[in-house]
C-alpha cells in the first residue's frame, strides 16, 4: 500500500493526510465503538479483521470491514502499514511478534502483556523489525491531563507532594465479560490501574519505587475470583527538592461512584474532573490559597485520534507514540505489582517485580 | 441532677481553645487543672480555676466527678487509671494511649472503678458523619462497598512541634489516622479486618524526618450482605488543598462529604444516586466538642453513651498501630496479629 501510492495525498474533511491502511487483530468492542470511527475521521483504512473466534464477526456484519478472517498470516499478507491488536490480553505478545516480523507497525492494546517479560520481547521484536510500537492508553495525551502536566512544569503547583486517582464506578452489564472471568488478565487491577499509572508516571515523571494494594470481589454478579475492586497505593522517587511523593488509585467496578477525577497535589493543588473517562469533556481546576478557579482546556478532540495523529506521524518518523512501548511496559509494570501485592500481602519494590 | 464537675489534667491548647468553651456551653465551669510543668500555668490565669496544682492526687483529690485529659499521648494511660481508680468519669484525648496493652488497660480499669470512659474523637458525633452513615443504614446506597478520606492538609506553623517529633506518638498517623479511623469503624461496623500503608517525610521545614504523608488501604470485614469492603486514606501534613473531604460507595449510589474531617467548618453532605445528586439538609450549627461533652455528660446521668467510648477508641488505635506496623514491615497487617504486643 505504501509503495503503490507513495507520495500520494488523499483528503479528508479538507485536511491532507497521509494515506494510511490498518488492519484490525480483534474483533473487539472497542475496535469497533472507538477505534472505526477515529479511523474514519482521520481517513486511515481499514483492511482486514482476524479473529480466532469466528462467532464474533457476526457483530461485524454491518461494519463494512472486508477481509475477515481466523488466519492471521493472511491478514498480515495483506496491503496493510500497521496493525491494530485488540484481541484478549494473552494474546497481545504472540500477535505483536507476527506483526512485526511482517514489517507492520503496531498499535496494541493496554495492557500490552501481562507480564515484564513478554513487554520487553514485544518491544524488542519492533525494535529488531524497524517498526513503531504504540499502546492504546488513552488517558496519556487527553487534552486535560496534558493540561496537568503543563501546570505542574509550570510550577503552578509548586512542589508536587501526591496525587489522588479516583476510577470507581459500575461496569456496564454488556461489558461484564472477559473483564470478569477466570482468564489470565481479567480483573479491574489490568483493566484500569494500568490506565491510572500510565497518567501518574509522566506526572511525576519519576520512577515507581513501590507498591501496595488489595483487592476484593464484592457484588453478587461477579461469580468469578476475578478482583472488581482495587485500592492502590503508589511511591515514586524524589521530586527535585529530594522529597519521594506518594500516589494513590481507586478502580473499581461495583460502585455508583461519581465521576472521575485526578488530585494533583503540592503547594498548590489542581483538580481534574472526569479525568479518566474515554468521552467526557472534563474540567481542570487550580486550587490555591486564595480560592479555586477554573483552567481553560480545549477538550473537542478526541482522544483516540489524538493517539492515532501521533501514530501515524511516529511511522512517518515524525516524533514519538503518545504511548510508547517502554512507557507501556512501565505503566505495565504498576499493575502487576499491584497485582502480586494484593496476592501475597505485602509491599512489592518495582524493581524486584517478577518478571515471569 | 447538679451538673458533671471536671478537673483538666494537662495545661494543653486543645483544653484552652476547645474544651474549656465546650464545657461552658454545656453549664460546666471546671474548677481545678493538673500540669506537670507548673510553667503552663501562666496561660490560665484568666479562668477563674480554683486549684493549679503539680500533684495529680489533689486534684483527684479535690471536689470533682470527672477528668479531662489532654496531658502528652505517653502520659495518657497512667493518668486515666490513677483517675479511675478515684472513680472519676473520663474524657481522654485521642490518642488514648500509644500502645494497645496500655489502652485495654485504661478500658478495664474504666469498667472495674464502673466510671463512664470517651475518647475525645471529635468527629464520629458530627452530625455530617451521623447523616452519612443514617443514609447508608437507610439503603439509600444500597450495599456499602468502599470509602476513601482525604484528610492531607497543611499543619499550621504553631503547631509544628510534638507532631513532627521523633518521638512514640509523633508523626502524622497517631495525630490523623486515628481520626479516619474513628469514623470509618462505625460507618463500616467493626474494625477493620487488615490495613496496608506507604509513607513518606516530604515536607522541608520537618526537620526531625517522621512521616508527614501516608496514605492507607483498610479492609472492612464482611458484613451481614456477605461483602468485603475497602477503605483509602490520605493523611498528610503536607498539603494545604483542595481541603478534607470524604467518599462513601455502594452498589446504588454515593455519599460525598465536603470538609469532612475539619474541627469548624460547616461542611456538606451530598448523595449521588441515578436519581441525580441530592443535597442532603445537615444542621452543622453545633461545635463538634459541645456534642461531646453533652453526649459524656448524659451517659454520667446514665443516659445513652459517648460518642465514643473506650472501645471506641481502642479500635481507632489498633488501626493507627496496624498501620505503623505495616510502615515498618512493608507487609499488610492484620489486625487479629498485633496481639498485646504492641
Amino acid at each position: 500500500m505504501t509503495d503503490a501510492v507513495e507520495g500520494g495525498v488523499c483528503v479528508v474533511g479538507g485536511l491532507p493526510a497521509s494515506p494510511f491502511t490498518i488492519g484490525l487483530v480483534g474483533a473487539s468492542n472497542i475496535a469497533m465503538t472507538r477505534m472505526l470511527p477515529a479511523f474514519a475521521a482521520l481517513g486511515i483504512g481499514v483492511r482486514g479483521l482476524y479473529d480466532n473466534e469466528p462467532r464474533r464477526f457476526r457483530y461485524w456484519a454491518d461494519s463494512c470491514v472486508e477481509g475477515q478472517t481466523t488466519n492471521l498470516d493472511q491478514l498480515l499478507s495483506g496491503d496493510i502499514d500497521a496493525v491494530y491488536i485488540s484481541t484478549r490480553n494473552d494474546q497481545h505478545l504472540a500477535e505483536a511478534v507476527a506483526v512485526a516480523k511482517a514489517g507492520k507497525h503496531i498499535l496494541v492494546e493496554k495492557p500490552m502483556t501481562l507480564s515484564i517479560a513478554d513487554a520487553q520481547t514485544m518491544i524488542d521484536a519492533a525494535t529488531h523489525n524497524g517498526v513503531v510500537l504504540a499502546v492504546n492508553h488513552h488517558l496519556v495525551a487527553s487534552p486535560l491531563h496534558v493540561n496537568g502536566r503543563q501546570l505542574v512544569a509550570d510550577g503552578r503547583i509548586g512542589n508536587l507532594v501526591g496525587a489522588r486517582i479516583n476510577n470507581a464506578g459500575t461496569l456496564p452489564a454488556h461489558l461484564r465479560g472477559w473483564r470478569l472471568s477466570n482468564a489470565p488478565g481479567a480483573g479491574v487491577i489490568l483493566d484500569l490501574t494500568v490506565h491510572d499509572a500510565s497518567v501518574l508516571n509522566p506526572l511525576f515523571g519519576t520512577t515507581p519505587l513501590e507498591i501496595t494494594a488489595m483487592a476484593a470481589t464484592q457484588p453478587a454478579w461477579n461469580d468469578t475470583s476475578a478482583a472488581d475492586s482495587v485500592m492502590t497505593l503508589i511511591r515514586y522517587g524524589p521530586s527535585s527538592s529530594g522529597a519521594d511523593r506518594l500516589a494513590f488509585a481507586h478502580d473499581s467496578f461495583t460502585v455508583a461512584a461519581p465521576s472521575s477525577y485526578l488530585e494533583i497535589l503540592g503547594d498548590q493543588g489542581a483538580v481534574i474532573r472526569d479525568a479518566m473517562n474515554q468521552d467526557t469533556a472534563g474540567t481542570v481546576e487550580l486550587h490555591t490559597s486564595e480560592g479555586r478557579a477554573p483552567v481553560d482546556v480545549d477538550c473537542g478532540d478526541d482522544l483516540y485520534q489524538i493517539l492515532l495523529r501521533a501514530f501515524r506521524a511516529a511511522i512517518h518518523g515524525e516524533g514519538q507514540p503518545t504511548v510508547t512501548g517502554t512507557e507501556g511496559l512501565l505503566a505495565l509494570q504498576v499493575a502487576l505489582a499491584a497485582e502480586q501485592s494484593a496476592a501475597e500481602g505485602r509491599t512489592v519494590e518495582i524493581s524486584k517485580l517478577q518478571l515471569h | 441532677m447538679s451538673n458533671v464537675k471536671f478537673g483538666l489534667i494537662g495545661a494543653s491548647y486543645v483544653a484552652a481553645s476547645r474544651m474549656v468553651p465546650a464545657f461552658q456551653a454545656n453549664g460546666i465551669t471546671p474548677k481545678a487543672l493538673f500540669d506537670t510543668d507548673k510553667e503552663r500555668f501562666q496561660f490560665w490565669r484568666e479562668h477563674d480555676l480554683d486549684l493549679l496544682t503539680t500533684d495529680l492526687d489533689e486534684l483527684l483529690g479535690s471536689d470533682i466527678d470527672a477528668v479531662y485529659i489532654s496531658s502528652r499521648n505517653d502520659q495518657h494511660a497512667s493518668h486515666a487509671i490513677a483517675a479511675a481508680e478515684a472513680r472519676k468519669h473520663i474524657i481522654v484525648e485521642k490518642p488514648m494511649a500509644l500502645t494497645l496493652s496500655d489502652a485495654r488497660t485504661i478500658v478495664a480499669a474504666a469498667d472495674q472503678a464502673g466510671v463512664v470512659l470517651a475518647v475525645n474523637h471529635h468527629l464520629p458525633g458530627s452530625p455530617l458523619h451521623a447523616t452519612a452513615r443514617q443514609l447508608v443504614a437507610d439503603g439509600r446506597i444500597g450495599t456499602l462497598y468502599s470509602a476513601r478520606i482525604n484528610h492531607a492538609v497543611l499543619l499550621p506553623e504553631n503547631l509544628r512541634e510534638w507532631r513532627l517529633a521523633d518521638v512514640p506518638g509523633g508523626g502524622v498517623v497517631f495525630d490523623i489516622t486515628v481520626h479516619d479511623a474513628s469514623v470509618l469503624n462505625p460507618l463500616f461496623g467493626a474494625p477493620p479486618v487488615r490495613v496496608t500503608a506507604l509513607g513518606v517525610s516530604q515536607a522541608p521545614w520537618n526537620t526531625a524526618g517522621t512521616r508527614d504523608s501516608v496514605m492507607t488501604i483498610l479492609e472492612y470485614p464482611t458484613g451481614d450482605h456477605g461483602v468485603p469492603a475497602l477503605a483509602q486514606t490520605h493523611d498528610a501534613f503536607t498539603v494545604p488543598c483542595p481541603g478534607t473531604s470524604m467518599e462513601i460507595h455502594g452498589e446504588k449510589g454515593a455519599i460525598l462529604i465536603g470538609d469532612a474531617m475539619t474541627q469548624d467548618t460547616p461542611g456538606t453532605v451530598e448523595l449521588h444516586t441515578a436519581a441525580g445528586v441530592e443535597a442532603i439538609d445537615v444542621d452543622v450549627s453545633d461545635d463538634l466538642y459541645h456534642i461531646n461533652v453533652r453526649a459524656f455528660a448524659a451517659a454520667v446521668r446514665g443516659e445513652g453513651r459517648p460518642t465514643a467510648t473506650g472501645q471506641d477508641g481502642l479500635d481507632a488505635l489498633e488501626v493507627a498501630l496496624a498501620v505503623e506496623e505495616s510502615l515498618r514491615s512493608g507487609r499488610t497487617v492484620n489486625l487479629t496479629e498485633l496481639g498485646g504486643s504492641l
